[in-house]
C-alpha cells in the first residue's frame, strides 16, 4: 500500500502522569520505524536561582522542585555541603534524617500504587473509579500515605515543601510525645503494609523481561536511601563525587528535559533497580514477606516496580519503627565554617537516584549547581521501553490500544516530568 | 473534631490566596466568633487529595471556599453542592489530584461529609500569582459577602437540623 496513512490523535489527557509528555509513532510496513518519547515542559531553572544564593538558603529553595519529593532535595543538598564543609554529623542527626526519608518513600509510593498505577492493571481508568469496586485497598493506600505525611511533618512541620530540614541536621527535635504517638502509627500500619505487599504480588502484570542495566545507591549494611556508593549491575561501583566521569547528559532535539547515559547507554533507576541491586539488604521481615510472594529479583520486568513500591513501604515503615524507637531528643545540627570548593551529594528520592553538585565560593554563596534528576535518568529507558512494549504488544492494534499500553508503560515509571500541565499526543503515522 | 468544618483552599500567591483570607476574615467575624465552642472549626488547607478528605472526615457539614477562573466577572460568588462538581475523570497526578477527583474519591469510598458545599469566588483571568501580593480589588469586595454567606449557611444547616430533630422527636 503506497497510499500513507496518518492518523493524528490528541489526547488532551495524559493522566495520572507528571507534565507534559508526547510520543510520536512512525509504523512502517508493521515495524516501529520512529518513536520518540518527548517532554515539553519548559525549564526551570533552578540550577541558575540557586547560584549568588546562601549555602544555607540552598535546604529550603531546592525543596521547592517538587511537591512529591521535597525531603529528597533537601537531603542530596544538606549532604553535598556539609561534605564539602567537612561538617561530620552525628549518628542522631544521620538516623533522624532516615526517618524523615522513610515517611517520602513512604507517602510517594502509596500515592502512586494505589491513586495512579493499579488503576491501569485492573482496567479502570481512574482512582475514583477504581475506589467504588476496591475500596478497601484504595483506603489502604490513603492511609498509608497519610502515615507518611505525618513522618515528615513530624520534622518537616508540613508534608508539602517541609522546613525543619537546614545544613547541619534539623531547626528544632520533635518533641518526645509526638514521636511516641508516631510510632504507635507505624507499628499499626505494618499489616497493611505486609497486605499491601502480597496483594500488589498477586496483580496481574504484562510478562515483559527486558535487558536493562539498574543503577542505585548501595550501602554496606542498609538498604540504600540516604547514603551509599553509586553501583550498577554491570560492575559500577564509584563513590558519588565520581558521578560525572561515567554518566553523561545531552539535550535531545524533541525534548526540553536533559537524557543522560550511563556509559554511553540507556539506565533505570528508582524502586526496581534498587531492589534488584540491594534485594539482600532488606531486613526482616521485609525480606520474608517479599519471599512469601514468590516473585525472584532481581527481575527483569519492568512492571514488576509496582513490587517494588510495595516493598519499600515495607521497608520504610519498618525501618522508621527501628529508628523512632527510644527516641530522646538530642542537639538538632551540626555547625562549623564554609569552604571553598566543590561539593556532591546523592540519596535514593522515591523515584530513583538525585545526584546534586555544588561549586561554592570564598564568600560561601553558590557559584553554580548541578541536580540530576531520577526522571531525566530514566527518560532514556523509558524510550526504549515504550518501543520493546508497543512491539510486543501488537502494532496491528488500534490507536486507541497503542495510546492506553504506551500510557500504562510510561506511568509504570512514575515520572515526575514537571508539575506544569499533563497531557501526551499520539501522533501516530503508518504507511 | 467538630461538626461543622469550614475549609479555606489556595496557596501563598496572588489571588489564589482568596481561601485562606477568607478564612482568616471568617474566624475574627463576630458571626463566627459568636458560635458554641466545638461546633465550628474552620482552617487554611494547601493541598488538595487526601489531605483534605482527612480535614473533612467525621464532619457533617464541610464548607469549601477557593477561587476559580470561569470567565464570570471577577469577585462573583458561586455556590455548588459537591455533587456538582464531582468529576472522577477528571486528570489527576501525584502532583495534581484536584478538587473534583478528591470528591469523587471520598464520595466513591463513603467518606464525605453529609453535606459538602463548595463557595467559589471568581478571580479576574489575568490575575498574578506572585508572592505576597495583595487581593486584587474586585476579589477582596468579595470577602464581606463570602463571610456572611458561610455564616447563612451554617444557619441554615443547623435550623434544619433542629427542625428535623423536633420533627422526629414528635
Amino acid at each position: 500500500m503506497n497510499e500513507r496513512r496518518e492518523i493524528k490523535i490528541n489526547v488532551p489527557v495524559l493522566a495520572r502522569v507528571e507534565g507534559e509528555g508526547a510520543l510520536d509513532l512512525h509504523i512502517r510496513d508493521g515495524r516501529i520505524e520512529n518513536l520518540k518519547f518527548s517532554i515539553g515542559e519548559p525549564p526551570r531553572l533552578f540550577e541558575k536561582f540557586l547560584e549568588g544564593r546562601e549555602a544555607f538558603e540552598v535546604p529550603d529553595m531546592v525543596a521547592r522542585i517538587c511537591g512529591i519529593c521535597p525531603v529528597a532535595y533537601q537531603m542530596s543538598a544538606v549532604q553535598a555541603l556539609e561534605s564539602l564543609f567537612g561538617w561530620r554529623s552525628t549518628p542522631w542527626i544521620e538516623a533522624m534524617r532516615r526517618a524523615m526519608y522513610c515517611g517520602e518513600w513512604i507517602q510517594s509510593h502509596s500515592l502512586h500504587i494505589h491513586l495512579l498505577a493499579a488503576p491501569d492493571f485492573f482496567g479502570y481508568s481512574s482512582a475514583p473509579e477504581m475506589a467504588r469496586d476496591h475500596p478497601d485497598e484504595v483506603r489502604r493506600g490513603l492511609r498509608l500515605q497519610s502515615l507518611g505525611n505525618e513522618l515528615i511533618r513530624l520534622f518537616g512541620a508540613r508534608s508539602v515543601h517541609p522546613v525543619g530540614a537546614r545544613v547541619g541536621g534539623f531547626h528544632s527535635a520533635p518533641p518526645k510525645d509526638r514521636v511516641e504517638k508516631l510510632l504507635d502509627r507505624l507499628r499499626a500500619a505494618l499489616p497493611d503494609a505486609e497486605n499491601l505487599v502480597a496483594w500488589t504480588a498477586t496483580v496481574e502484570v504484562p510478562q515483559d523481561r527486558q535487558d536493562f542495566i539498574s543503577v542505585a545507591l548501595r550501602h554496606p549494611s542498609e538498604y540504600p536511601l540516604y547514603s551509599g556508593r553509586i553501583v550498577s549491575d554491570t560492575g559500577l561501583d564509584i563513590p558519588v563525587d565520581r558521578y560525572e566521569d561515567h554518566f553523561k547528559e545531552h539535550q535531545e532535539p524533541h525534548s526540553t528535559a536533559l537524557y543522560s547515559l550511563l556509559e554511553g547507554r540507556s539506565y533505570l533507576v528508582g524502586p526496581l533497580a534498587r531492589l534488584n541491586l540491594n534485594w539482600d539488604r532488606l531486613p526482616e521481615p521485609v525480606s520474608s514477606t517479599l519471599a512469601k510472594t514468590g516473585i525472584p529479583f532481581p527481575s527483569r520486568n519492568v512492571f514488576h516496580s509496582m513490587l517494588a513500591r510495595a516493598v519499600e513501604i515495607h521497608l520504610a515503615i519498618v525501618e522508621a519503627i527501628r529508628l523512632l524507637e527510644n527516641y530522646e531528643p538530642d542537639v538538632p545540627f551540626v555547625s562549623g565554617h564554609t569552604c571553598v570548593g566543590s561539593g556532591f551529594g546523592c540519596t535514593e528520592a522515591p523515584r530513583g537516584l538525585l545526584w546534586h553538585r555544588y561549586d561554592v565560593g570564598e564568600d560561601g554563596k553558590i557559584l553554580k549547581a548541578r541536580i540530576v534528576p531520577p526522571t531525566s535518568q530514566n527518560q532514556a529507558r523509558i524510550a526504549e521501553d515504550l518501543h520493546r512494549s508497543i512491539e510486543a504488544f501488537g502494532l496491528d492494534r488500534s490507536d486507541g490500544e497503542l495510546r492506553l499500553h504506551g500510557e500504562k508503560v510510561i506511568r509504570n515509571y512514575d515520572p515526575c516530568i514537571s508539575c506544569a500541565t499533563h497531557f501526551l499526543k499520539l501522533k501516530v503515522t503508518r504507511e | 473534631m467538630t461538626p461543622v468544618r469550614v475549609l479555606g483552599l489556595g496557596s501563598p500567591f496572588g489571588d489564589d490566596r482568596l481561601g485562606w483570607i477568607a478564612v482568616e476574615n471568617l474566624m475574627l467575624s463576630d458571626g463566627f466568633r459568636a458560635l458554641p465552642e466545638g461546633f465550628v472549626s474552620a482552617q487554611i488547607c494547601d493541598p488538595v487529595g487526601n489531605n483534605l478528605l482527612e480535614s473533612m472526615r467525621g464532619a457533617n457539614l464541610a464548607i469549601l471556599i477557593d477561587a476559580a477562573q470561569s470567565g464570570s466577572a471577577p469577585g462573583t460568588v458561586r455556590r455548588f453542592d459537591a455533587r456538582q462538581i464531582e468529576d472522577g475523570t477528571e486528570p489527576c497526578s501525584s502532583h495534581g489530584f484536584g478538587l473534583s477527583s478528591t470528591l469523587a474519591l471520598g464520595r466513591a469510598l463513603n467518606d464525605l461529609p453529609d453535606k459538602v458545599i463548595i463557595l467559589l469566588v471568581e478571580i479576574p483571568a489575568d490575575a498574578e500569582f506572585g508572592p505576597a501580593n495583595g487581593l486584587s480589588a474586585p476579589v477582596a469586595m468579595a470577602i464581606p459577602d463570602l463571610t456572611l454567606a458561610v455564616l447563612n449557611e451554617i444557619a441554615e444547616w443547623t435550623a434544619r437540623g433542629i427542625c428535623e430533630s423536633v420533627r422526629s422527636s414528635a
